[in-house]
């Protein structure tokens, strides 16, 4: 087995395609992203319908190696071989042979019911339904229907060359659907992957020659794991084989990492509801970048409405009545499975969420000023402004930030014993810069180091250093240890904080 | 109703009122104990993380208690202390105990998976105490849950794991010191808002609006053949508690199939929920009209089921118009309000032409060829044992049916041109189902032209056709029906000839066991071809095994297999269609047979 280096995940997809080749073992499988219509019986998450993907000499299985890049993944074995790529405009993977025969085993019956049809087997499995349509090449599928087991015999479909070759598309079509035409090549279809690919990493913020690596690998998983929403937008799922989840908050932090506003904006409009509420954090960089001068002005105002609706949610559910604070009511809510600062119990004024709304004030007031509506952004920002007075005067005490609970104003400790780095949280405030003292950005930077290395959040801590000029060597410094790192991670969202944080900080 | 001492208890039928996600039941293996779930999240009982033991307790320790439940409340009894809970239709249920207290505690049974937490609190995701009293807990998937005492105390405990997790969660209901009493609400919710649910109304008058609902439910059906009346409670009461509100996908209310083991508005039982409703024909009707609010515009297709989260994959018969054929013999032409013509006519052309486009056999002349079991309703049938596309008469019978009340719905309309078309339509297709379709002895399936050999009694069931089929065909239908040891049983009609060496009564649907929805069409058909007697006796046979045994789907007839004298293997556990939930498919077969079959001649 083998794999070209500029493949960096053990996963061939395709943005906008739900088919994928996932590595299992010595053999590919062939698989679909887990989306679609919701199963009668709910299950964990995991990739629809799974087949196993055996290359057969003289009808038996021989073993093969495989090599892949954005554009086609190709497969080599005794006799012969076969190149694979998507054709996501007619939501199909093509799949070419020569020398030898393919075969696409289900490996069990399970869920499953099938069909010859005379446009070839139909197979409905595991949340997906396949076609399998031979082009060139004779398929041999047996559709009995197993009697007493409500479904079909595993599924097993064999693709014998014609002529010494195979031409199969695999479609992955609702029911009832007509099969669209084949109008472009094997060849078009990687060199169309491949220049769409390569737009999608242009679109991407720039970094040194010592984040190339990162920014490579991170660019092919925001596009590898990015999942269509109801209504064409796409959103960053952080696991496309196995999750159907997301996160508003990640939406977030995966857009700093590009530098095109319909990118942003479009990650953003996919899951605008945030919690914690990252998305004035992630406006007020479109907004410091100047991204937003040649911004479609509907859009920009699409952006501030959804800003608009999250900071009233956040004052009419999670704050007071007479308070200037905002507070988490649930750990979930933080964005981390045990945030410290619970130990005081629910609900807890706390220094981070209050900083994100700081921003989205202030966010909402530049793009109100950005409107000419001088009285609205002026009422942003003095609402941005009185939310910082509270947290100083509420939440800081003269060396560091902490988080209260909400009824009994008991301030809280951190237990050692919880799992996120407790203070992490608590200098998140770090984010607001220069809208803070400088003697209170100076003792925040001070306490952020290596100890704080706690995920995502971190990230969110250096990029706020980064902007502090006190503090930027240190930033540059913490964020290189990072880098040295970064090639065990794989995750979209998390590699597109640290290009974003790089294309900062170095 | 049910109860400790009752005839029949909750264990296999779940206690819930119409509107409710919310039901109680008692556990299948541990006797007396009652839970709590929800079924929202459209997980099975087996895999749900949201369920809670209910204890009585005194002076803080948990008490032995009996029960009893009728429509208005579940009353739990310790000596002369109770609980007591009611179930309202605006998402909250309240809770009173007198002389005790109550706890309510989480226990997520479903296996972890190996990222996911152990322990019992695992679906809890947090609490907290409101601004304005009572605590507000999010259980993820299973939406929030708000709880808020009305008199007495109320307090909780859900200690968090430092490792990031809550082991457990209690809910404890403690009665006034000096009343001895408490009452307290639990709403469940999605998103921020509780359901506007108007006033909390004494506990007692809750119970009796109940009561007076499901009495008022009871009256859009007719009264049952004599000594099935009460068996027609039951039947009345499980539709009742199983009629769900409009939520996620679910437009307008439906009939869910059961609380625990399908959470799905199965797209065909809507209209066999109408069948028996002939007391309440606008509600028959807005039955059988309601999946087309969800029919596909480009094709005509009606979705299979309904599920809150959306529509599940599938499809299934096209019987409006048998349920409507049915409806309008026994209730006449006001089924189909005039007004509602010119609306349902181009809905219901276009649900025919679904299935002689998608479903065309290739032949002309609106045969079509199925492409799966469950567009039959006969998902384990042996007359499907060579595969598919398979030419099914009793779809074909179904769209025959369907055919005539379109026209009858153009007609309605004023389009008497397109009427005559439906009609000649209908005629030339029953003619097919006849001419190519019966072999002289039974109905046959066909497979690339091939007739299916099969003992299925899904061979016999076109008789839904009733006189328009040849009388010589009715007589032998009945003929062959009525013969003991072959299809007829002392409790039914069997799904499979008993003396197929097919017939299995173990996880099976329609492949040999007596089931409530074969025995209701075969024997409406019987009736509408005019065989009153022998739809009778069949009829009765099964509501007679309903009457002893409750309102389950599906009975094996024998402990053997007649074939061979070999013992039949027990099913292990509750299973959707294994004879143990008590569901509304059931209780709505049920319902036409004793109220429209059994002494109707």
């Amino acid at each position: 087995m083998s794999q070209k280096p500029n493949l960096p995940l053990a996963l061939f997809g395709r943005r906008g395609s739900r088919h994928m080749l996932v590595p299992r073992g010595d053999t590919l499988w062939l698989a679909l992203a887990p989306e679609g219509a919701p199963s009668m019986v709910p299950t964990a998450p995991r990739p629809a319908g799974l087949f196993e993907i055996l290359v057969l000499a003289e009808g038996k299985p021989t073993p093969y190696t495989y090599s892949a890049d954005v554009a086609a993944l190709e497969i080599k074995a005794p006799g012969g071989g076969a190149r694979v790529t998507h054709d996501a405009p007619i939501r199909a993977l093509r799949v070419e042979c020569e020398g030898v025969s393919i075969r696409f085993d289900a490996k069990s019956p399970a869920g499953v019911s099938s069909l010859n049809t005379p446009d070839g087997p139909v197979v409905n499995i595991g949340g997906g339904r396949y076609v399998f349509s031979a082009r060139r090449g004779k398929i041999t599928f047996d559709d009995t229907w197993m009697l007493a087991s409500f479904g079909s015999v595993t599924p097993v479909v064999d693709v014998a060359p014609v002529g010494g070759i195979i031409d199969l598309v695999v479609y992955e079509l609702p029911g009832d659907t007509p099969l669209p035409a084949v109008t472009r090549t094997f060849d078009e279809c990687a060199e169309g992957n491949a220049a769409e690919y390569a737009a999608f990493a242009k679109s991407m913020v720039t970094a040194s020659t010592r984040a190339s690596a990162l920014r490579d690998a991170a660019a092919y998983s925001l596009w590898l794991n990015s999942k269509e929403l109801p209504g064409g937008k796409h959103c960053v799922t952080p696991d496309r084989i196995t999750s159907q989840a997301s996160s508003p908050s990640w939406q977030a932090l995966a857009s700093l990492a590009f530098r095109d506003f319909g990118a942003v904006f479009e990650l953003l409009m996919s899951l605008p509801e945030a919690s914690p509420p990252l998305h004035g954090l992630a406006v007020t960089r479109l907004l410091d970048d100047g991204l937003t001068g040649g911004a479609d002005a509907v859009k920009l105002r699409e952006l501030y409405f959804a800003l608009e609706k999250t900071a009233a949610w956040w004052r009419d559910n999670r704050t007071l009545p007479g308070s200037e604070l905002s507070f988490y009511a649930y750990r979930f809510e933080t964005g981390h499975p045990n945030p410290s600062y619970f130990t005081v119990g629910a609900p807890v004024i706390a220094p981070d969420l209050n900083a994100y709304l700081v921003l989205l004030y202030d966010a909402l007031g530049r793009l109100a000023a950005g409107f000419g509506d001088k009285e609205t952004s002026a009422k942003y920002a003095g609402r941005a402004e009185a939310r910082l007075a509270a947290m100083l005067d509420t939440l800081w005490d003269g060396e560091r930030f902490f988080a209260v609970n909400a009824y009994s104003g008991e301030r809280a400790e951190p237990d050692g014993k919880t799992c996120c780095a407790p203070f992490t949280l608590n200098e998140t405030p770090v984010i607001l810069g220069g809208r803070l003292p400088e003697d209170v950005l100076s003792k925040l930077a001070d306490k952020i180091d290596a100890e704080n290395r706690f995920g995502l959040g971190y990230l969110t801590l250096l990029s706020g250093l980064a902007s502090y000029p006190g503090a930027r060597e240190k930033a540059k410094k913490l964020t290189l240890e990072l880098l040295r790192d970064a090639e065990e991670r794989t995750d979209p969202v998390y590699g597109a904080a640290l290009l974003a944080l790089a294309s900062k900080a170095i | 109703m049910f109860g400790t001492y009752e005839k029949f208890n909750l264990v296999r039928a779940p206690y819930a009122r119409r509107g409710s996600v919310i039901y109680l039941y008692e556990d299948f293996y541990k006797t007396g104990l009652l839970r709590l779930g929800m079924h929202k999240s459209g997980d099975m009982i087996s895999g749900t993380d949201f369920l809670f033991d209910i204890a009585v307790t005194k002076n803080g320790a948990a008490v032995p208690y009996t029960y009893f439940a009728d429509a208005g409340s579940l009353r739990l009894v310790s000596g002369d202390a109770s609980v007591e809970f009611a179930i309202t239709d605006r998402r909250h249920l309240r809770v009173r105990g007198r002389g005790a207290g109550a706890r309510l505690t989480l226990v997520s049974t479903n296996p972890p998976a190996p990222e996911r937490a152990p322990g019992h609190g695992r679906a809890l995701r947090g609490i907290y105490p409101k601004p304005s009293g009572g605590a507000e807990a999010d259980f993820g998937k299973y939406g929030r849950v708000f709880v808020k005492a009305l008199s007495g105390t109320f307090h909780y405990e859900a200690p968090y794991n430092e490792t990031g997790y809550y082991e457990s969660l209690s809910y404890h209901f403690l009665p006034g010191a000096e009343t001895g009493e408490f009452d307290a609400a639990l709403h469940e919710y999605d998103g921020d808002e509780i359901y506007p649910f108007g006033w909390y109304e004494p506990f007692d008058k809750l119970a009796a609006d109940n009561t007076a609902d499901f009495e008022s439910f009871k009256s859009g059906y007719r009264p049952v053949a004599k000594g099935y009346e009460e068996t027609a409670e039951y039947a009345m009461w499980t539709i009742w508690s199983h009629r769900v509100d409009p939520r996620g996908y679910i437009k307008s209310p439906a009939m869910i199939l059961h609380h625990q083991w399908a959470i799905v508005a199965a797209s065909w039982q809507q209209s066999y929920n109408a069948m028996p409703m002939q007391r309440s024909l606008k509600e028959a009707w807005r039955l059988i009209c309601s999946l087309f609010d969800y029919q596909d515009e480009r094709t005509g297709r009606l979705p299979g089921m309904l599920a809150y989260s959306g529509a599940v994959a599938g499809m299934q018969p096209p019987f409006q118009g048998f349920a409507l054929d049915f409806l309008i013999r026994n209730a006449g032409e006001d089924v189909i309000p005039r007004e509602d013509c010119v609306r349902m006519y181009p809905k219901f052309a276009k649900w025919i032409n679904y299935w002689t486009t998608y479903r065309s056999a290739g032949v002309g002349g609106d045969v079509t060829a199925i492409q799966s079991p469950h567009e039959s309703g006969w998902d384990d049938a042996s007359n499907f044992k060579d595969g598919f596309p398979a030419s099914d008469p009793n779809t074909m019978a179904f769209l025959v049916l369907l055919m005539e009340c379109t026209a009858r719905l153009a007609r309605g309309a004023g389009m008497d041109d397109d009427a005559a078309k439906w009609d000649s339509r209908a005629s030339k297709l029953t003619k097919t189902i006849v001419d190519d379709f019966w072999d002289g002895e039974k109905f046959v399936t066909k497979v690339k032209g091939e007739p299916v050999d099969s003992k299925s009694l899904a061979c016999f069931q076109p008789i839904i056709l009733g006189k328009r089929l040849p009388r010589r065909i009715i007589n032998r239908i009945a003929e062959k029906l009525m013969m003991p040891g072959e299809w007829l049983t002392e409790i039914g009609l069997a799904s499979e000839n008993m003396r197929s060496p097919l017939v299995t009564f173990g996880i099976s649907f329609v492949c040999g066991r007596v089931v409530a929805p074969q025995n209701m069409i075969i024997s409406v058909g019987l009736q509408a071809a005019g065989k009153q007697k022998e739809a009778e006796e069949i009829a009765r046979r099964y509501c007679d095994q309903v009457k002893k045994e409750g309102i389950i789907l599906g009975f094996a007839p024998y402990d053997h297999f007649p074939l061979t004298g070999e013992p039949a293997p027990d099913q292990p556990r509750p299973f959707a269609t294994d004879g143990w939930p008590w569901n509304s498919w059931c209780a709505n077969c049920f319902m036409t047979m004793a109220s429209s079959v059994i002494d109707a001649g």
